[in-house]
């Protein structure tokens, strides 16, 4: 094959790899890729609060984040230990969904990674705490959904599935394969 | 009879569940099995909600065709009942068949369009098709008194 070929093809893949590129990788220490980048972010903010309001005036849902890193070119921001909370239609917390690390994409869409938390803010709910690895926010339409395993715990109940997908704001979820419930008798 | 069963956590094997949080109600659906020590109750549908002053689901509504349910007594015997829809209060120890509702132990049984069935008292109410001519009937024999039995009783 002609060397100008072999060049052309080198240039390809490694454009190829740049598009394709996955903002983490799993390194021991849970830091994402940045070292071996070669991409650097268009700005970087540290202890940013990005807060949503719907046309009445109301607060929707409001994200903050230790450190956020935005790349204009791809259109992403990285998120280091995000904090995203849900309101009610009155405006009310009622749900604070965090996790180790996130992106959030140009369409709208959050991506959480790595000891994903949704804990219920308002008291005496029977839903108090849904655990998983990763999760997919849709901020237009405030849904959520997973293909990993999820446990949702409350105050005498467990319940494990694999797959999940939750509309907070209606606080309805569901389990897509369910596995088990475990009620536990009142003292 | 059966009481051993109550301090057992409940497990609930389904395909599906949907968790509705602000009514505190859950749905299971597909091939529901729920089992507490010996009770066990099979069901294409299951919803659990906590009763008035519960601070977790207490009541469960089992629907099938039909819903079965089968519990081991602490005298080892075992009863077992069918209907379209068994509804077992869990903090009243009581369980309400409904649909062709049908109970039975060892050679007794009983059948109608509604069945109570207190686990606590173990006593059947039957009435057929909802009209006043409910029927009590203590179908499990209360064990024979043995001597220590009565000895207890004279001097508990």
């Amino acid at each position: 094959m002609s060397r100008r070929v072999t060049v052309i093809l080198i240039l390809l893949f490694g454009a190829g790899l740049l598009l394709v590129w996955r903002p983490f990788s799993d390194d021991a220490d849970g830091n994402n890729a940045a070292t071996t980048r070669t991409m650097q972010p268009d700005f970087t903010a540290f202890g940013l609060e990005t807060r949503i309001f719907e046309s009445d005036g109301l607060l929707a849902h409001k994200i903050k984040s230790e450190k956020m890193s935005h790349y204009n070119q791809i259109g992403l921001t990285e998120l280091k230990g995000p904090v995203y909370t849900v309101f009610s239609e009155q405006g009310e917390e009622l749900w604070e969904v965090s996790a180790a690390q996130g992106t959030f994409y140009d369409d709208q869409t959050l991506i959480l990674e790595h000891d994903v938390e949704i804990l219920a803010l308002e008291p005496d709910t029977h839903i108090e705490q849904v655990l998983t690895e990763y999760l997919i926010v849709d901020l237009k339409n405030e849904s959520m959904s997973t293909e990993y395993p999820v446990s949702i715990h409350g105050p005498r109940l467990l319940i494990r599935g694999n797959g999940m997908t939750a509309d907070l704001k209606a606080e309805r979820m569901e389990l897509k394969r369910h596995v088990k419930t475990i009620f536990q008798p009142a003292e | 009879q059966g009481k051993s069963d109550f301090s057992k956590p409940m497990e609930v094997e389904s395909s599906k569940e949907e968790l509705d949080i602000k009514n505190n109600r859950l749905v299971l659906t597909d091939n529901v099995i729920i089992r507490q020590g010996t009770l066990l109750i099979r069901a294409d549908r299951l919803e659990a909600s906590a009763s008035e002053s519960a601070e977790q689901a207490d009541i469960f509504i089992a629907e099938g065709s039909p819903a079965t349910y089968s519990q081991t007594l602490d005298d080892g015997n075992e009863i077992n009942a069918e209907a379209k829809k068994i509804t077992y209060f869990q903090s009243e120890q009581r369980l309400e068949l409904s649909g062709d509702a049908r109970i039975s132990q060892g050679s007794s049984s009983s059948s109608g369009s509604l069945i109570t069935y207190d686990l606590d008292k173990q006593t059947v109410t039957a009435s057929s098709s909802g009209e006043e001519d409910s029927r009590v009937i203590t179908i499990f024999t209360p064990k024979p008194k043995t001597d220590t039995d009565e000895k207890n009783n004279e001097n508990p």
